[in-house]
């Protein structure tokens, strides 16, 4: 038998009994001995599997309320919402997500916010940098399955078409202003191997030095040996071979007159690749405008959509002839021809309760244009984001989701 | 429902032997507990940490299960019923081991997680699994985020409610008597005295106390506090303790 040997406190030996101290009388002792516990395995996982559709599964990385949410796009159904993240009290970040249906599993950044949480004189304790982790997932009852250490502020995360590997980015911007040197203000790429993340343990990660204040990210087929980069802090793309931090670094300006290393003009932040993989979409927040990168030049073209409000993550159209880009105040749906710049149509998308809408993007048969909407975030009372369906010709609403505080991406995720 | 601790012993040994003095019998009796009874005992004895400087206990916390009779203002949840839940600390969690070293990691200053088939581990859940499992409904645990001042209440219902959810841990106002280790403040003096006037109005070392209570060890704060829940302690009450703190 497995046994402990541990005497109970004072206490319960009195209450056993000692009986006479002096020479010649007898004292008693009490000692246990606890049986080794023989039930069913302790602390079963009781976690609920999850049924995931045969058709599109949606999923959204609530930052503000640590949650991810699950939902049956096609039949329209809220499946869950999956608490995440690896402090019970602080508020974790969960900022976008990959998902391998396939493999079983979901990668999501976590990105510790430096929160203004105290009124009072304790402010400066929030405001300590945090460094983010990334934490892998079962796809199926969401169970930690792992995380590795990355920088503090990550930005975006991609995980490769094949589920091998995970690029996070990393949205320095104290860095970027504070840097007193180019390499100062630059931050990292952190690449993982997915696979080789394992539980209770420490797992390493490669860190490339990239740009300044790098955020949207972009990601080769199948294996995500390259990564195309927005570098908002320096207005430019930067080409990153994955496989060997050894390579330099290619870097390629989002239009003229560029700002200096830390001081952008266009602030390049989101990036969405055409369905041919041949051009990506460059949505600069800073100075309004949507641009376009050749993949196979690794150039920008000529091609310029100015945006009344700030762009964010757009969305390319079935047939690549049309660019769908979510703007913020205004809070619109811009739509263009990405060949030519022309805007088409805008859609205000306020009267259909979309506040800050953040990513487009389509559902696996084109029938659906998904807008996710941050909703009202940070300062109290906040109000949970939204998921719009539209119709992606009369942009007329089909249904919409509720989710968590401060959504940033639907993966659309069709079976495998 | 009460147990007896050693109600089920299953056997008992009996060894004879002779002390110092030469005419004193000692008689070791050896009786054999259970898994759960082990349990039992380690929820309330702080080697369930490991941490040289822990003071804490599962019972500095919880209950095992609700009374009536006791009073007391405790920042974690009952736990019968606890195997059952379908989330812990307030739907953040949905496994009850990584929410236990939760606990040991936070506040009881062990970083070393349990596995499942740890002995202690498998003690105390075989201790939780013994009760009452009635309750197996998430229990509430609201974190309040920004914090702010309070308007003054009520120090005579302070003075009840400190003593139900402040000394045992932080003992009597100003001595610190009965206190849980020497390394909790006494109250108020040891907060005052980090947020001295010199440096901070009434209304910021009244906001520092709400912050502390609210946030315990998290948002940056530090220490080994656990935070008290909206659930635990209201506003108004939380106020109540502050007037009996005499910090209006």
């Amino acid at each position: 038998m497995r046994s402990l040997l541990r005497p109970f406190g004072l206490a319960s030996l009195a209450a056993i009994g000692a009986f006479g101290l002096g020479c010649g009388d007898t004292e008693t002792k009490t000692q246990v001995v606890y049986g080794a516990y023989d039930g069913p395995p302790a602390y079963p996982d009781q976690r609920p599997e999850y049924a995931l559709p045969d058709g599109d599964l949606g999923v959204t990385s609530d930052n503000g309320s640590d949650t991810l949410t699950l939902i049956d796009l096609a039949k329209g159904e809220l499946i869950a919402s999956v608490p995440v993240g690896r402090d019970p009290v602080d508020n974790d970040g969960p900022h976008h997500v990959g998902v391998s249906r396939a493999l079983g599993f979901a990668v999501v950044a976590l990105a510790y916010p430096a929160p203004a949480i105290a009124a009072g004189p304790h402010a400066a304790h929030s405001g300590s940098s945090r460094a983010g982790y990334l934490q892998k997932l079962s796809l199926s009852n969401f169970a930690p399955l792992g995380d590795v250490r990355l920088d503090t502020n990550p930005g975006d995360v991609v995980l490769s078409t094949d589920g091998s590997r995970a690029v996070v980015s990393h949205f320095e911007l104290q860095k970027a202003v504070s840097g007193t040197t180019l390499e100062e203000k630059r931050s990292n790429l952190v690449v993982v191997d997915v696979a080789s993340i394992l539980p209770d343990q420490a797992n390493a990660a490669t860190r490339i030095l990239t740009c300044v204040a790098p955020h949207g990210l972009l990601l080769s087929e199948p294996d995500g040996a390259t990564a195309y980069v927005a570098c908002y802090g320096e207005d430019s793309i930067a080409i990153v071979d994955t496989t060997d931090a050894s390579v330099p670094v290619q870097y390629v300006p989002v239009g003229p007159g560029a700002g200096s290393p830390g001081s952008p003009t266009y602030g390049p932040y989101a990036l969405a690749m055409n369905r041919a993989r041949s051009a990506a979409a460059v949505s600069s927040t800073l100075n309004r405008d949507v641009r376009f990168f050749d993949v196979a030049a690794r150039a920008m073209t000529a091609v310029a959509i100015p945006t009344t409000g700030s762009p964010f993550f757009a969305a390319y159209g079935p047939t690549d002839d049309r660019v769908y880009i979510p703007t913020q105040a205004p809070d619109e749906l811009v739509v263009a021809d990405p060949t030519t710049g022309i805007v088409l149509e805008t859609i205000p998308l306020g009267p259909l309760g979309c506040i800050l809408p953040h990513e487009v993007g389509f559902s696996s048969d084109d029938a659906t244009l998904y807008v996710t909407c941050e909703g009202k975030h940070g300062v109290p009372p906040e109000e949970p984001g939204l998921i719009l369906a539209l119709d992606p010709e009369s942009f007329e609403l089909k249904t919409s989701w509720t989710v968590g505080l401060y959504p940033d991406r639907l993966l659309v995720l069709p079976a495998p | 429902m009460k147990r007896a601790l050693f109600a089920s012993i299953t056997s008992a040994a009996l060894a004879l032997g002779v002390s110092a003095c030469g005419g004193t019998e000692t008689e070791t009796v050896t009786v054999v507990a259970t898994a759960a009874e082990h349990g039992r005992a380690l929820f309330s004895d702080p080697v369930t940490s490991g941490a040289p400087l822990n003071a804490y206990a599962c019972a500095t916390c919880h209950v095992a299960e609700t009374s009536a009779a006791d009073t007391r203002r405790l920042v974690g949840a009952p736990l019968a019923g606890a195997v059952s839940r379908p989330t812990y600390w307030g739907g953040v969690e949905t496994d009850l081991l990584r929410s236990v070293n939760f606990c040991r990691q936070y506040f009881m200053q062990q970083a070393e997680p349990w596995p499942a088939d740890e002995p202690m581990a498998e003690a105390i859940y075989a201790y939780l699994a013994s009760l009452p499992d009635d309750a197996p409904e998430a229990v509430p645990f609201t974190i309040q985020g920004p914090v702010a001042d309070l308007p003054a209440g009520d120090a005579t219902r302070g003075a009840s409610l400190y003593a139900d959810a402040c000394a045992s841990c932080h003992g009597a106002v100003h001595t610190g008597s009965g206190r849980l280790t020497e390394l909790a403040s006494l109250l108020p003096d040891d907060p005052l005295e980090e947020h001295a006037a010199d440096g901070f109005d009434a209304v910021e070392q009244r906001v520092a106390f709400v912050e502390k209570i609210r946030h315990g060890g998290f948002y940056g704060y530090g220490g080994v506090m656990p935070p008290f829940s909206l659930e635990a302690l209201s506003d108004e009450e939380l106020a109540d303790v502050l007037t009996y703190l005499s910090l209006y």
